[in-house]
């Protein structure tokens, strides 16, 4: 290198002297060597000639009109031809030893010199060296010219460079060692070999070699296969950049330069040059531009607010689209003007909170307004940072529009099915499997008689009635198998009523926990109806008996009797024949009265009645005008309590309840004394009564007396229907009939309770309280 | 032993008749009168005049050959007042249930108590007569017939027991 810059340096001075020569003796500073005679011209060759003879060089001279040209050679070899072996003219040395390559612009070069366009030739070309190899040579020469300024004479130095050549390539060398690498690509095997010199740490890198279609990037193989063709071509060098997958298994990404390298024959050899991993620039590169463009296409609102001016210097396309401003609009608007509860001060606090801070986001939620006034919900995020050198508020708002909805809708969804759920007819209960109520509805902790706070939290075990606990552990069993359960069991309201129900249940997952839920149907009404319809079915029954045996029985005595008289009739035998006939009225009397009583007594219950509230008062005292009759034939004395409470129900049908129990009680009562008949009502234990002062009825008669037909005395004038339809018009009212001996009075005491059936629930309870 | 001193042979035999039904025990004793054979009658108007009458503390005069019991009575019923008879000193004693219908539970029930036979009340006069002269021909000599010779069955009634 050292050796290169004094050779320049020397050409250089040696090229001043020589000028400074010229512009003495010609007192010209024109370069050009203008010649006005022949001794002139030799005066000023063998000038030339000395000078060149004192630089060390070969030089030449071109006499152009012969096209000859001659070399003198010094002390130095040159090309190591001797005369006679070198072409004859200068045209033929240009096409024989001139590198092909260079011919060109040798010519081009020279020709240009001649036409005056430079002052001198100063060209560098290769020659082929005698003994094959090529050399490198600087050719600088002047023209000659006669007096019209035709070129006559060229004369110059021919300087061998080959080893500045040489030092050129270490220089290369070394540049390689500051980051460049050597590349190159034999063409007769098509091997792209790469050193890697900056990726070496060791003296020595390794080359990687392969074949050029499978080391350069598909995409980029034309245009290296085209490059390197055309520096063949042309000699010369280009510039570009490929990819290459290297043997690290990563593309990379090259900047090469090169050129071709051609041998003595001029056959390209192939191109090679220095290369520059670029891979981690673009890489960084694209990365930028990735950013740049996921910063604008955001679906999120990006908003850089500068400091200096509190004025926004970026908004990203969704937050113009989002907000309504265009973006010119959004570069001139106040932040404080984009929501309804940000002020100048606020901003400045939050910026110096976060300037003490640096690292720290400030998030909050935040309406924002749009330029037609609405408002958006939105989660705000900003953090100062620097954009340009400048100190900003990178803002970033993540619209929550569709969560807020979201959620509202949630919220909507989930207070619409809560109140399904609480509207519900059925108890559900949702229950871990440990049995702890998760949660339940109101109707479950209404029916049970608990608050619903009360339940939640609690084992379910504390509805269920003790003897059916261990269906219930049966049922958790089979529910954690997976199995849906559907069965009847037993809970227990928290009065300890017992609650039959009817539950279905299964396991559910919610959120990935197991849970159970089960929804209980109080089946208390549907035991009712059967309780009901099964004593209907005895009613059907003992009605069966009765028309067999009770009517049957005045038949009887009309065809016996018939058939009596009708033998008297033969026989002529007349006496008993009245006292028959009378037989056969009365039976016949009894008959119609019976089928009179029955027809009532299936009317209960089988019509529609009109309920209404009545005082009790007043029930009672239409019953005491029907009997009025009997009662004054008996001279009973019926005291009726005052204070009753109104009753529900059929006021024609609840005062043949009243007529019949006092027709009852009229026959029985005071046998030896005044009859007398209490008409009541239990305050402490809700009941109404009729008692008498009669003989009372035996314990085991009480399951009796309400019979069809049965009559415990047979002395006793009637049908036996009156208690069985009593029993039966309250039981159609919803209450219950029952006797007892308990009477004041010490005959029989007949109570009733009635039922209100106006509200649901409370009657529900009721029944309940009434059977305790 | 007082009992049967007090059924000696050529005495009336003795039919109690126990029937609620005024009209129904006339029909039957009507019946029993037409059969030209004499007998004594006795009807008893409810159970616990029967029951009063036989295990009462006044003693009975004559033991009954035959009775006749209806089922349907008011307060102690038929079923009550046959199972002291068959429980007790009238054991031996058939007894006939008599009833306004022929209710399959009521014959099953009657079998169950050993009733010896189980009659429907008949509405035409001439089953009364039938009824009353089997009565006579075959319940009151219920005592002589010695156990092989017993029919199997009797003639237009329920032979029970």
């Amino acid at each position: 290198m050292q050796t290169y810059q004094i050779a320049t340096v020397g050409l250089a001075i040696l090229n001043l002297l020589l000028l400074y020569r010229l512009w003495n003796t010609r007192q010209s500073r024109n370069t050009t060597l203008r010649i006005s005679s022949a001794a002139t011209i030799e005066e000023a060759s063998n000038l030339h000639e000395q000078v060149l003879i004192a630089t060390g060089d070969p030089y030449f001279t071109w006499d152009l009109a012969t096209d000859t040209y001659e070399i003198k050679q010094s002390i130095r070899d040159f090309g190591g031809y001797r005369p006679e072996e070198l072409p004859k003219t200068a045209t033929q040395f240009i096409s024989q030893i001139v590198h092909p390559n260079d011919r060109a612009e040798l010519t081009q070069t020279i020709e240009t010199h001649f036409a005056h366009e430079t002052d001198r030739v100063d060209v560098e070309f290769r020659i082929l060296h005698h003994d094959g190899h090529w050399l490198w040579v600087l050719i600088r020469a002047q023209t000659i010219r006669d007096e019209s300024g035709k070129p006559v004479q060229l004369v110059g130095t021919q300087t061998d460079i080959s080893r500045n050549k040489e030092i050129e390539r270490d220089l290369r060398n070394s540049q390689r060692l500051a980051g460049l690498n050597d590349w190159y690509l034999d063409i007769t095997t098509n091997q792209l070999t790469i050193v890697e010199l900056t990726k070496t740490t060791g003296d020595s890198p390794a080359p990687q070699v392969g074949p050029l279609d499978q080391v350069i990037h598909r995409e980029d193989l034309q245009k290296v296969q085209t490059a390197a063709q055309h520096a063949m071509d042309t000699q010369e060098p280009f510039e570009l950049e490929f990819r290459a997958l290297l043997t690290d298994g990563e593309t990379h990404t090259f900047i090469v330069y090169g050129e071709a390298e051609i041998d003595a024959e001029m056959k390209p050899l192939g191109v090679g040059g220095v290369f520059r991993d670029v891979t981690a620039e673009r890489h960084s590169e694209s990365q930028l531009l990735q950013f740049g463009a996921l910063l604008e296409d955001s679906v999120n609102e990006v908003w850089i607010l500068r400091l200096r001016d509190k004025k926004f210097i970026f908004a990203n396309r969704r937050a113009s689209s989002n907000s309504g401003y265009s973006r010119d609009e959004l570069m001139t608007l106040s932040p404080t003007a984009l929501t309804d509860n940000w002020s100048e001060k606020l901003l400045d606090k939050l910026i110096k909170t976060l300037g003490q801070h640096e690292q720290q986001w400030f998030q909050r939620q935040q309406q924002v307004r749009r330029k037609d006034g609405s408002l958006y919900p939105v989660d705000l995020w900003c953090q100062l940072t620097e954009w340009n050198g400048e100190k900003v508020l990178a803002t970033l708002l993540i619209d929550i529009s569709d969560r807020v909805e979201a959620e509202q809708a949630l919220q909507r969804s989930e207070e619409k099915y809560r109140h399904m759920f609480d509207a519900l007819p059925d108890g559900v209960a949702l229950f871990q499997a440990d049995g702890t109520i998760v949660d339940c509805n109101e109707m479950l902790a209404v029916t049970h008689g608990w608050q619903r706070d009360d339940l939640i939290g609690s084992p379910i075990s504390l509805l269920t009635d003790p003897a059916h606990r261990s269906q219930q552990s049966d049922l958790v069993t089979a529910l954690a198998a997976g199995q849906t359960f559907l069965s009847e069991g037993v809970d227990v309201h928290r009065d300890g009523t017992q609650i039959p129900f009817e539950a279905s249940a299964r396991a559910i997952t919610i959120a990935d926990q197991p849970y159970l839920i089960t929804v209980l149907h109080d089946i208390t009404e549907r035991h009712r109806y059967i309780r009901e319809v099964q004593q209907r079915k005895e009613e059907i029954e003992q009605f069966t008996y009765t028309v067999s045996h009770d009517l049957k029985s005045p038949l009887i005595t009309i065809k016996g009797f018939a058939g009596l008289l009708e033998q008297a009739l033969e026989n002529g035998q007349m006496e008993s024949v009245t006292s028959d006939l009378q037989r056969i009225n009365n039976a016949a009397d009894k008959m119609h009265h019976l089928l009179e009583e029955l027809l009532e007594y299936s009317r209960i219950g089988s019509v529609s009645l009109n309920l209404t509230t009545t005082p009790a008062d007043k029930i009672i005292a239409d019953a005491l005008d029907q009997v009025a009759g009997q009662v004054h034939q008996t001279a009973a004395e019926i005291s009726v309590q005052p204070n009753m409470p109104p009753v529900y129900g059929s006021p024609e049908r609840l005062a043949q309840l009243y007529q019949n129990l006092i027709d009852n009680a009229l026959k029985f009562a005071g046998a030896d004394t005044t009859p007398l008949i209490q008409v009541g009502w239990d305050q402490e234990k809700e009941f109404f009564f009729v008692e008498d002062n009669g003989p009372g009825i035996a314990p085991h008669y009480h399951s009796r007396i309400f019979g069809l037909f049965d009559q415990i005395d047979a002395k006793q004038d009637g049908s036996g229907i009156g208690l069985a339809t009593a029993k039966r018009i309250v039981e159609s009212h919803g209450g219950e009939m029952w006797v007892d001996s308990s009477s004041s009075l010490g005959g029989a005491k007949f109570c009733f309770t009635l039922c209100d059936y106006q509200p649901a629930l409370p009657g529900l309870e009721q029944a309940h309280a009434e059977h305790g | 032993m007082q009992s049967t001193a007090k059924n000696e042979v050529g005495a009336d035999p003795l039919i109690l008749l126990i029937e609620d039904n005024a009209d129904h025990a006339e029909l039957i004793r009507r019946a029993i009168a037409q059969c030209g054979i004499t007998t004594k009658v006795t009807h008893l108007a409810d159970g616990e005049i029967a029951l009063d009458y036989l295990f009462g503390s006044a003693p009975l005069t004559v033991m009954p050959k035959l009775i006749l019991l209806d089922i349907n009575l008011p307060g102690v019923d038929g079923w009550q007042v046959l199972q002291r008879l068959k429980s007790a000193r009238y054991a031996q004693v058939p007894v006939v249930m008599l009833s306004s219908s022929s209710d399959p539970t009521d014959i099953l029930l009657a079998a169950e108590f050993h009733a010896n036979s189980f009659v429907t009340k008949p509405l035409q006069l001439q089953d009364y007569l039938s009824f009353a002269h089997n009565l006579i021909t075959y319940w009151l000599r219920w005592n002589q017939v010695t156990p092989e010779l017993m029919p199997a069955t009797t003639t237009g009634h329920h032979p029970l027991g």
